[in-house]
């Protein structure tokens, strides 16, 4: 802050608040992204998000960025530092509920996540184009078994299918999905996007 | 680790079927190979945006949906068109929250800041808008457990109830209740109970039983058996001073005033605490984790699940016997001069083909002759549309 700026008056908490908003609200999905990617299961995830988002409210104050232009990557990095705390805080309350990785796999995989939260975004975006192309029962196979209170063994159960018989082919199926979106990144890469 | 291991290990993760042995040796892996890892954040980023869309579509298979071409080779369509256009523009598919949440933004701006931080644990909470609309859901899914862990207040749900009698100071739930965190008590009969984690336990009465959480209960007394199939691996029951956690897949734990005992009906399970703390017992193997031993089966008398449909069918089987019973009696009563069962309708008119009603055919199915054999009032007509229903008994009481 140069001298100028430093003799007018204070931003106003009303203020500091709105920018704060608005930066938060912008970066939420990467942030829920980096979340996800440090727990296996999708629980907890809600629960770490919002401590999260509360404790990038409280030390927002800490929070100085370079340059206005470079405000928005910073903070979801530093969004990010304070979301990997929560996880591990999160995990040390949760380690006997089921597989939670230990804290060098958090770190690793944190690091890794956090540079790679653009990449997975677009690949995220060719999921429902790559879906799609899939005839609409197993569109709905794939759907089932990722629906809230669902999971592969429960599905496998409500159609009278063997659970190993449904596991092969639900990972038959993550895979075209995959190579699908592999495709279409590197299409779009290629058309200069 | 080669990397197609690797990717059936990560899968086995998020489906939650991955062995101990083998996690410890994807989270080495994790450690160390960058690729491994770039394979686990892509499989998680499909997974995660694939459990977005589901819940935004509601959609669930089931045994009319699945076909037996769903289960054979699949590829994907070449050149789908069609698939591409139109569908994707779409509210379901695309992303309301964006729009959502500028809204708020702006709205936020006006509030005071306790107020705003309010609003801002809530906002994080809050679903996004074009999801979790319950309609959505088939009915099938209904009959089951409504397993939402981040909305219900509970843990589990109540399947299924036989000759139960609640204790005075209990809560009297039903069936299809979702239970939550406390006490589960009754004085008499048998009581059927899925927790969200997938375990299932069959708990005989008199008992009483604490509901701690998705994945753990306290036996405080009574007989329980615990099924508990791969997904729900490490569902732990507490009783004494011991806590016994399920490996898969069944066990049969029984508390008395002074004693506690577990036995493994199939499969493993390892204690925790007490004098058997760390030991795992494995199929038929019991342990006593206080007072007396006994040669006693824990299992003896314990029911199964379809020891519950079957007592369960009689019970209901009583209820109708008594009903048309009563429904007999009525026919004979002097003070009734009208009555007019639906179901007698087809029935009198084939008899009434050599009957006094006069029209014959498809007319006479809305005749109902007056079954009281005390009025001489005639018989009554159905008058405008009108289906029929089962009764409560099913099709015999229709």
């Amino acid at each position: 802050m140069n001298k100028a700026e430093q003799e007018e008056p204070k931003q106003s908490r009303d203020e500091q608040y709105g920018e704060f908003v608005a930066l938060l609200a912008r970066h939420d999905e990467a942030i829920r992204r980096f979340v996800r990617s440090l727990l296996p299961h999708r629980d907890g995830i809600d629960d770490v998000v919002q401590e999260t988002a509360l404790e990038c409210w409280r030390k927002y104050m800490d929070f100085t960025p370079e340059s206005p232009e470079s405000a928005a990557d910073e903070f979801v990095r530093w969004a990010c530092v304070i979301a990997r705390y929560k996880v591990l805080s999160w995990k040390r309350d949760h380690a006997r509920d089921r597989h939670v990785f230990r804290d060098s796999v958090i770190e690793s995989l944190a690091l890794d996540s956090m540079e790679s939260l653009d990449e997975r975004a677009i690949e995220e975006e060719a999921v429902e184009h790559c879906l799609q192309k899939l005839p609409v029962d197993q569109q709905t196979l794939v759907l089932s078994v990722h629906s809230p209170g669902n999971s592969v063994a429960e599905i496998a159960k409500k159609t009278g299918v063997k659970a190993r018989r449904m596991y092969s082919k639900v990972n038959q199926l993550r895979r075209l999905l995959q190579e699908c979106i592999e495709q279409r990144v590197a299409q779009e890469s290629a058309n200069g996007f | 680790m080669d990397s197609k291991s690797a990717q059936e290990l990560i899968y086995q993760l998020i489906d939650g079927t991955i062995s101990e042995a083998d996690f410890a040796c994807l989270q080495d892996a994790l450690d160390t190979d960058a690729e491994v890892r770039n394979s686990y954040l892509r499989a998680i980023g499909l997974t995660s945006r694939l459990e977005q869309l589901a819940t935004e579509s509601g959609a669930v298979a089931d045994q009319t949906s699945l076909t037996d071409s769903s289960l054979l080779g699949s590829n994907l369509a070449e050149g789908s068109a069609a698939a591409e256009s139109k569908q994707l523009g779409g509210a379901p598919w695309g992303r309301p929250n964006f729009s959502l949440r500028f809204l708020s933004v702006a709205a936020a701006l006006m509030l005071v800041v306790g107020a705003a931080a309010f609003w801002l644990g809530n906002h994080f909470a809050a679903p996004p808008l074009a999801s979790r609309v319950e309609t959505d859901r088939p009915v099938e899914e209904v009959d089951g457990d409504i397993r939402d862990e981040t909305r219900i207040a509970g843990h589990a749900t109540l399947r299924r109830v036989v000759d139960l009698k609640w204790s005075a100071d209990a809560t009297p739930f039903r069936e299809g209740d979702v239970l939550p965190n406390g006490t589960f008590q009754f004085e008499e009969g048998v009581a059927e109970i899925d927790f969200f984690c997938g375990a299932t336990v069959i708990l005989e009465g008199p008992a009483r039983l604490e509901i701690e959480s998705d994945w753990a209960a306290r036996l405080d007394s009574g007989r329980l058996r615990a099924s508990v199939p791969p997904a729900a691996r490490g569902f732990v029951i507490s009783a004494k001073e011991s806590e016994i956690i399920d490996l898969g897949t069944e066990f049969a734990v029984a508390v008395g005033e002074d004693s506690a005992r577990v036995e493994v009906i199939d499969g493993e399970v390892e204690l925790r605490g007490g004098e058997h703390d760390g030991e795992h017992l494995l199929t038929g193997e019991r342990a006593t984790l206080q007072g007396p031993d006994s040669n006693i089966a824990v299992t003896q008398g314990l029911s199964t699940v379809s020891d519950l449909k079957q007592r369960r069918q009689k019970a209901e089987e009583s209820r109708f016997d008594a009903w048309k019973t009563h429904v007999h009696s009525l026919s004979g009563d002097s003070r009734l001069i009208a009555y007019y069962p639906i179901a007698a309708a087809e029935r009198s008119s084939k008899a009434s083909l050599k009957g006094a009603s006069g029209r014959t055919g498809q007319r006479n199915e809305r005749r109902i002759p007056n079954q009281s054999s005390h009025g001489s009032v005639r018989s009554g007509t159905l008058v405008g549309p009108v289906l029929q229903t089962s009764g409560r008994f099913g099709a015999e009481s229709d």
